[in-house]
């Protein structure tokens, strides 16, 4: 007992001495992570006169706010974050929906030509877009869907990415739950909304966090496709601050900080999702 | 309760029909929006794009269809060895460098400690910022005034030259792809590790397991499936490399002396710099018959490894 | 397996003739033909006109930096106040990726009528024939250009065709920093400054201020290369572009003058140096004192630099006694495929012309082309301002040159560049370094002729 005991004893202070290690090495690594943005949100606090300043200072000092005033003035963040938030949220829910129905298949069901589609499904993402951006360009003014937003959402609603991952995370999903479903007289689809969606929260959000910030952050298909002024994106806007000859870096600056904020909060509040358990005995239950 | 409701439903056309036969209209159902959209908006511009790769086109007059011309040019052009040879290093470094560090950090975010939420965001700002920004701040913090300069003065050691030496522009670049894509993969795998049931490792654990055995015996086997995945989008995404390798590539033209330059970015300049759209298709198509020789390489290995593929 | 081949190859087929029929109308028409087809379409719609204004789609970058949007949206609104009969579909577009969104249009067909672009992006639209000579409209309609700084329409000529009427111009001059000069009791550089001089001066205000090991002030800075070769009067290519003369010696001289003050005078940044801060702030940092910069500083540095006095002057004689300046610039030029040829020649015409520059040179950003424009307005804009020598910009123009250009020119700029930067680390000496670029460029030259 006495020999059980102190085995206990060194456990714990051996898992609470990893523990610490573990905090020295996320703190560490969080530091790495962070630097570089902090480097950003302190540019952005400077004024023109201290990004001369030689040796550079780590710290704005004094902190000024008027880039922010500057950049508000110069982008409509009202108008073009809506539009923005319009396009990334109509094409996240699209490919939330459209990928996790097709990785389903291709996760659990057999039919003809299943190998051939995902295997094409996979090319499609091997080719530079820069590649296919013309191609696309000629698709959407033929379908007289250039300057609208439809045009930009509509070939994003889907790819390769999402489905490939939602594919991957279906093969874990327990078996017997399916089984017993379809024993229930539960046909394919209602074991995808009944079961499979609510029991894949982790990396629904996942894939919604992921595919958010790329289209958040998306420049070159909208630049393209969006003609009118009205219609712009944030990335887009933040563009038009870098000039021919020169760029104000402390102006550029605040507006990335902006335009990264919503993605961070959106993704500090989505993360606790991400580690939601499935929870074998509920579904049992 | 829902369950009794539907039970009668499949008693029409559908049950008399054989179960494969059932099983395959439920899969077709169910890729139907997806490979719409796939189709339509990646397959046929890809084709498209084949197309384009047998001509020569300058975007601004028709394109003139010369056959197999510009691949014949991958063979003759000087620069198309160095970039390939560059994006292969690109990929041998970032992929499995990424892999191990995320999962590594996956793991570590995967515990209950406190603070939980901050660590998970701060190890995805990077992903979530703008490359721009991003390369603009590494190419400070790179610089002899630099963050990483002063501490290696500090502990006596000479300022390294790390985006302007041809010796260590790409590595530099390299590793600052894996610092920015570190993010991904964990929430990949933080996502993965809560598919691995509680039960299971309290089991293994009554069983007398330690934790190294519960990892590779419980966990790992069941987390395979997104490694598989982040293998596979990593060798992906990393051959296509673009973004910061023009944003912190000197001047962006990917030097000094073509150190840097990528396909992707060779792939970039001849499409929209030098207006050679038929040889930028060519370059693309010879990466994507590559990456598909090496994507059903490891698609064929998945089943000795992979769970739940068979 | 042999089936999907077949598929692939067929669509491949069949979408090569969409992507072909989708480009008809970017396909290039010969620009005379066009000019007499334009006044010909423009008589037949003429009593549609008249009831209806007609509408050309304009597409430009001219954002001044600032962002200031309003100028030239202000200058097309001028324009249409003016011209009842003309309605302009106006989109301003960010200069990041201009050229790629313009390219993906005109290949989509969605082409505007009219574009501005700068140097390098008219001569390769030139070169593709996507362009519109002017020369034909401008004589058929007695359009006077005596107005234009002559220097100003060369560049945007080419094989004698003119592609493009000049919205803005820069050149670049040479500031120094008089508290420099004053603290190492130099006398302030002027306009008969030699390349000797010029060089010594820099060593003599080169300085590690602090004593640790590393230079805080530099005495100048590295201009573009293309200065250095042009400032020997060397070119890329001969005359008829069939051969690369870069192994010259006039050639190697201009760009050993160039690698010399970084490796072996270190009187300017190098790339190290410059990764850290660049050459704008370090001269704004009162780091630099002799700064070679355009007009587009004048703004933020009025604004910015407090701490010291500063002036301009020409650049320096170059080490074969020849003095030369850059020319930049941007303009506005009209497509081949617009249809509506007349209307873009007259919206050309009034947003380059008198009006439309005053309304842009008010904004302050580059030079007036018009030369009444740019002697009245930006002189008396400068009134009060530094460089007080704001003259030098309207002189240099005198002795400015522009890059040299050819149908593949970036291509051939960016193999240039890359020996250049190896050169400039010491890595490769500045003849092996030409050596190895002509090497590729010939190649390119030779394409390029058949």
């Amino acid at each position: 007992m006495s020999t059980n005991t102190l085995h206990n004893r060194s456990a714990r202070r051996k898992s609470s001495m990893s523990k610490v290690l573990a905090y020295a090495l996320l703190t560490l690594g969080a530091v790495v992570m962070l630097v570089p943005f902090l480097w950003m949100l302190s540019t952005s606090l400077k004024d023109q006169a201290q990004l001369f300043a030689w040796p550079p200072n780590w710290l704005p000092n004094p902190v000024t706010w008027t880039n922010y005033s500057e950049v508000m003035g110069k982008i409509k963040f009202g108008l073009y974050g809506f539009n923005t938030l319009k396009i990334t949220l109509a094409v996240t829910l699209g490919r939330l929906l459209f990928c996790s129905m097709a990785g389903y298949a291709f996760a659990r069901m057999k039919f003809p030509g299943k190998d051939f589609l995902f295997v094409m499904t996979l090319a499609t993402m091997m080719i530079s877009s820069q590649i296919t951006l013309i191609p696309n360009f000629i698709i959407m003014r033929t379908l007289g869907l250039v300057n609208t937003h439809l045009g930009v959402i509509l070939p994003q609603l889907a790819d390769g990415f999402g489905i490939f991952l939602m594919r991957q995370f279906f093969l874990t999903f327990p078996f017997e739950l399916e089984d017993a479903a379809s024993l229930d007289g539960c046909n394919p689809l209602m074991f995808y909304w009944k079961i499979l969606i609510p029991n894949s929260k982790p990396i629904l959000a996942t894939l919604a966090v992921m595919t958010f910030q790329g289209v958040w952050n998306d420049f070159l298909w909208p630049l393209v496709m969006l003609t009118s002024p009205g219609k712009r994106t944030l990335a887009v806007a933040l563009s038009y601050l870098v000039g021919q000859y020169t760029t104000r870096w402390e102006i550029q600056m605040a507006g990335s900080v902006l335009t990264v904020l919503p993605v961070i909060i959106l993704f500090f509040l989505l993360q606790k999702y991400f580690v939601q358990s499935i929870k074998m005995s509920g579904l049992k239950g | 309760m829902a369950q009794a409701q539907i039970s009668h439903q499949p008693k029409t056309f559908l049950s008399r029909i054989r179960k494969s036969t059932q099983e395959a209209f439920w899969g077709y159902v169910f890729i139907l929006p997806a490979m719409l959209i796939i189709i339509a908006f990646k397959l046929v511009p890809l084709v498209v794009g084949l197309g384009i790769s047998f001509t020569d086109w300058n975007l601004l007059s028709s394109p003139e269809f010369i056959g197999l011309q510009n691949y014949a040019r991958l063979f003759t052009d000087p620069v198309s060895p160095i970039v390939f040879k560059n994006t292969f290093y690109y990929s041998l470094i970032s992929v499995p460098l990424n892999l191990l560090i995320s999962l590594g950090l996956a793991i570590a975010l995967n515990q209950k400690i406190k603070g939980l939420a901050f660590f998970r965001t701060a190890y995805y700002i990077p992903v979530v910022t703008a490359s721009v920004a991003v390369s603009a701040v590494w190419v400070w913090l790179l610089s002899d005034f630099g963050i990483i300069n002063q501490l290696l003065n500090a502990i006596g050691v000479a300022s390294v030259n790390f985006l302007q030496d041809p010796k260590y522009a790409l590595t530099s670049i390299t590793l600052v792809d894996v610092w920015k894509n570190l993010g991904f993969n964990v929430v990949i795998f933080l996502a993965a590790l809560q598919d691995v049931p509680d039960e299971l490792r309290d089991a293994a654990r009554v069983d007398g397991a330690n934790e190294r055995r519960i990892f590779r015996h419980v966990t790992l086997p069941l987390i395979t499936p997104s490694i598989f995945f982040t293998a596979v989008m990593g060798v992906i995404g990393s051959l296509q490399a673009f973004d910061l390798v023009f944003n912190m590539s000197l001047k962006h033209e990917g030097g000094p002396a073509r150190a840097t330059s990528t396909i992707g970015f060779y792939i970039w300049q001849n499409a929209f710099k030098y207006s050679k759209m038929g040889y930028a298709a060519a370059l693309s198509f010879a990466l994507m018959a590559i990456l598909l020789v090496l994507t059903i390489i490891q698609w064929k290995m998945r089943s000795k490894w992979v769970y739940g593929e068979k | 397996m042999k089936k999907s081949n077949l598929f692939v190859l067929l669509s491949a087929l069949l979408a090569l003739g969409m992507l072909l029929a989708a480009c008809a109308p970017a396909v290039k028409t010969e620009a005379p033909a066009a000019t007499t087809e334009a006044p010909a379409a423009a008589t037949t719609e003429a009593p549609t006109a008249a009831a209806e204004p007609v509408t050309i789609k304009v597409v430009s970058f001219l954002t001044y930096d600032e962002n200031k949007e309003g100028a030239e949206a202000a200058v097309v609104k001028a324009f249409e106040a003016a011209h009842p009969e003309i309605k302009v579909d106006f989109q301003l577009l960010p200069y990041a990726d201009y050229f790629t969104s313009l390219k993906t249009w005109v290949a989509g067909g969605t082409a505007p009528d009219v574009a501005s672009l700068d140097l390098s992006m008219l001569q390769e639209m030139a070169a593709s024939g996507s362009l519109v000579d002017l020369n034909p409209m401008i004589k058929s309609t007695g359009y006077d250009l005596s107005a234009y700084y002559q220097s100003t329409l060369d560049m945007f000529q080419n094989n004698g065709g003119q592609y493009g009427l000049p919205a803005s111009y820069s050149n670049v001059v040479m500031y120094y920093n008089k508290k420099l000069f004053d603290a190492a009791g130099l006398p302030y550089p002027d306009d008969k400054m030699d390349w000797t001089t010029f060089v010594d001066t820099a060593k003599k205000l080169t300085k590690d201020t602090n004593g640790d090991g590393t230079i805080e002030q530099f005495g100048t800075a590295k201009l573009w290369w293309p200065y250095y070769m042009l400032f020997v009067g060397a070119t890329p290519f001969n005359a008829d572009a069939t051969q690369c003369t870069l192994t010259d010696q006039k050639a190697i001289d201009g760009f050993q003058a160039m690698v010399d003050l970084v490796l072996k005078d270190k009187v300017a940044p190098s790339a190290k140096d410059l990764a850290a801060q660049d050459d704008w702030h370090m001269f704004e940092g009162g780091r630099i004192a002799m700064y070679p910069i355009g007009p587009w500083s004048i703004s933020e540095f009025n604004d910015v630099i407090k701490d010291f006095d500063w002036d301009a002057t020409t650049l320096p004689y170059g080490p074969t006694g020849e003095k030369v300046t850059f020319l930049f610039g941007n303009a506005y030029a009209m497509l081949s495929s617009s249809k509506q040829q007349e209307a873009a020649f007259t919206f050309m015409k009034f947003v380059t012309g008198a009006e439309g520059d005053q309304i842009r040179q008010d904004a302050g950003f580059e030079i007036a082309p018009i030369k009444s424009v740019a002697e009245g307005s930006f002189l008396k804009s400068m009134e009060g301002k530094k460089p007080a020598n704001a003259k030098v910009f309207l002189d240099s123009a005198e002795f400015a040159k522009s890059v040299p250009t050819h149908a593949r020119w970036s291509e051939i700029a960016d193999i240039i560049s890359g020996q250049l930067d190896s050169a400039l680390l010491g890595t490769i000496t500045v003849p092996d370094a030409m050596k190895a670029a002509c090497d590729a460029i010939n190649p390119i030259l030779a394409e390029t002729k058949k």
